[in-house]
């Protein structure tokens, strides 16, 4: 199974002004990929920008008649050059892809709870596990009710459980989800003696202040660095952990909470 | 076609090889390509020790480049020799080990190790580094200490001894005579030249390093400029590197004086991008009906 091959884009749909869904259909049969796993997008075929971009892999389709090695689709802010570029190209567009990679979610276990936890964009990391395990509640917390990069509508068909927070209040509690999910977990705790997982990913002072709550589950999150390669070879995408510098790209991007090591900020 | 070049007795089926630091220790692209068609990987720079490398904050993309302060984290020789090179023994390709000392010593140290394991056919050894603290740049920017770490080093190994160069320096010309003063077989021209990003909100620098080297097309010209130099100041070969990502890449390389070129951050936009350069090589002397790339060699006129 190749992991550079090319892809062509079957939907560019903006969500927001910044936010977009970009749908590609491969021109070869992809790996089968765990949530939290990535795949690299080089944004068009200039050589500036140079890199490829790393995004996490939002939802999947099985090969079909339509399209024979499925579609893969991700969730995109366009924050520089690179994602403005892919957020511009139309479909019918091929791209160069590399992926899957790195380490996905550890697979839930029988007799686990799983509860998902996302800020803002890092929504695109953790969706695909609200889909894969049935009933999992999800915590989602946002600034403002705009920002919600999907409907209410949307993530109601996929959980019966959301709960979602708001800076200021204008979508769901008002505060920080953090909260919320710090109640949840106490709550659960009471009737339920087994492994609690949280797995959660978004912005770096959400995760840091996660790592700082004496939470009583143990805690996956996907982490997000500046990245070259994608293979480990560069050593670009450094995280100090327990056991040393690791690499986001090969050893993450998802870790246990416990292993990161939070520099003085 | 005769695709074959000698790097100063290293044997090459092909110009086409790896620059250290961005091919792992080589069999981790081995899913991309057929490592048997490249003609040489040099791996990831090693030291006597494992080292950790620089804090995060170690790479920043600039336009049509990239700027990286890795800080030459590597597993060590020893680490190397047990556990990569048995995997690299079953290509049927060279291997060249870029390797530093953080002392003079350490240069010796490190060359010795390298040149008793089986299967390690020349050393690249890199006085250039442009991560390190400024005692240890000296190496690379004093002709001086640069005639003498090549010299010590010399002594201690018979395997062909590739410098590769730094281009922070005034004249490529005065540091390429210093390495081969010091008993270089080859050069390797050019390292990455320094350079800086900051970003402007947090008035912070982007890299840990505050400074690091800057790689991709972005430095090109420069470094086909230096192989120029360095090419017409000495007689030993050169090895081309500096933002190669096509096979028009590589002849301008051979052209100004490369005998053999070195495709480096092109690895981590294509992983596939030594096989595509050999290729783009390939048809570039077809279409001029050259049968022999040695008489491409240094043939740009002027």
């Amino acid at each position: 199974m190749n992991r550079l091959f090319s892809a062509e884009i079957i939907r560019n749909e903006s969500v927001d002004d910044r936010h977009f869904i970009l749908e590609l259909s491969p021109g070869a049969a992809v790996a089968d990929t765990l949530v939290g796993q990535f795949f690299m997008l080089k944004p068009g075929e200039s050589i500036d920008p140079l890199l490829l971009r790393p995004f996490s892999l939002m939802g999947f389709t099985v090969p079909g008649a339509t399209h024979p090695n499925g579609t893969l689709s991700f969730l995109i802010r366009a924050a520089g050059k690179g994602t403005n570029i892919l957020k511009r190209l139309p479909v019918g567009t091929c791209l160069t892809v590399l992926g899957p990679l790195g380490q996905g979610f550890p697979p839930i276990e029988e007799g686990e709870r799983l509860i998902v936890v996302a800020g803002g964009i890092g929504i695109a990391s953790v969706l695909g596990l609200v889909k894969v395990y049935q009933d999992v509640p999800l915590f989602y917390g946002v600034r403002t009710k705009g920002h919600l990069l999907l409907s209410p509508g949307m993530l109601n068909a996929i959980s019966a459980e959301i709960h979602i927070a708001s800076d200021d209040g204008s979508i769901g509690t008002k505060g920080n989800i953090l909260e919320l999910l710090e109640a949840y977990v106490f709550q659960l705790r009471k009737s339920f003696g087994g492994n609690i997982k949280i797995y959660a990913c978004g912005p770096h002072a959400m995760l840091r202040a996660m790592a700082e709550m004496s939470l009583d589950a143990e805690t996956y999150i996907s982490l997000e660095t500046p990245m070259a390669c994608g293979l480990g070879t560069c050593l670009g995408c450094a995280v100090k952990t327990a056991g040393g510098i690791q690499m986001v790209c090969k050893d993450g991007p998802v870790f246990n909470i416990k292993d990161i090591t939070w520099d003085e900020a | 076609m005769n695709l074959s070049v000698d790097i100063g007795g290293l044997r090459l089926k092909n110009p086409v090889v790896t620059a250290s630091g961005t091919f792992g220790y080589g069999v981790e692209y081995a899913e991309f390509l057929d490592l048997n068609q490249i003609g040489a990987i040099t791996v990831k720079g090693l030291s006597p020790r494992p080292s950790k490398g620089n804090p995060p904050g170690r790479i920043w993309e600039t336009p049509c480049g990239m700027l990286n302060s890795i800080g030459l984290q590597n597993i060590g020789i020893e680490t190397f020799i047990r556990e990569k090179l048995p995997e690299l023994r079953k290509y049927d390709t060279k291997i060249i080990a870029n390797f530093y000392g953080d002392t003079i010593e350490e240069y010796v140290e490190a060359a010795e190790a390298l040149s008793a394991a089986d299967g390690v056919h020349a050393l690249e050894m890199n006085i250039s580094c442009p991560n390190k603290q400024a005692g240890w740049i000296a190496f690379g920017v004093d002709p001086v200490l640069t005639e003498k770490v090549v010299a010590a080093t010399r002594m201690a190994t018979r395997l062909p001894l590739i410098v590769k160069l730094s281009p922070n320096v005034t004249s490529i010309a005065d540091m390429a005579k210093a390495a081969v003063d010091g008993g270089a077989d080859a050069l390797s021209v050019i390292n990455t030249i320094t350079g800086m990003a900051i970003d402007i909100e947090t008035r912070r620098p982007r890299l840990s390093n505050i400074v690091g080297g800057l790689s991709g097309p972005a430095i090109r010209p420069i470094a086909v400029r230096m192989v120029f130099q360095a090419a017409r100041a000495v007689k030993v070969p050169i090895i081309g590197m500096g933002g190669i990502m096509t096979g028009a890449d590589a002849v301008e390389f051979i052209l100004a004086g490369a005998s053999a070129v070195a495709v480096g951050t092109a690895n981590f936009v294509n992983p596939a991008a030594p096989a595509d350069v050999l290729g783009g090589i390939k048809q570039y002397m077809d279409r001029h009906s050259m049968d022999d790339i040695n008489t491409m060699i240094a043939g740009v006129i002027c």
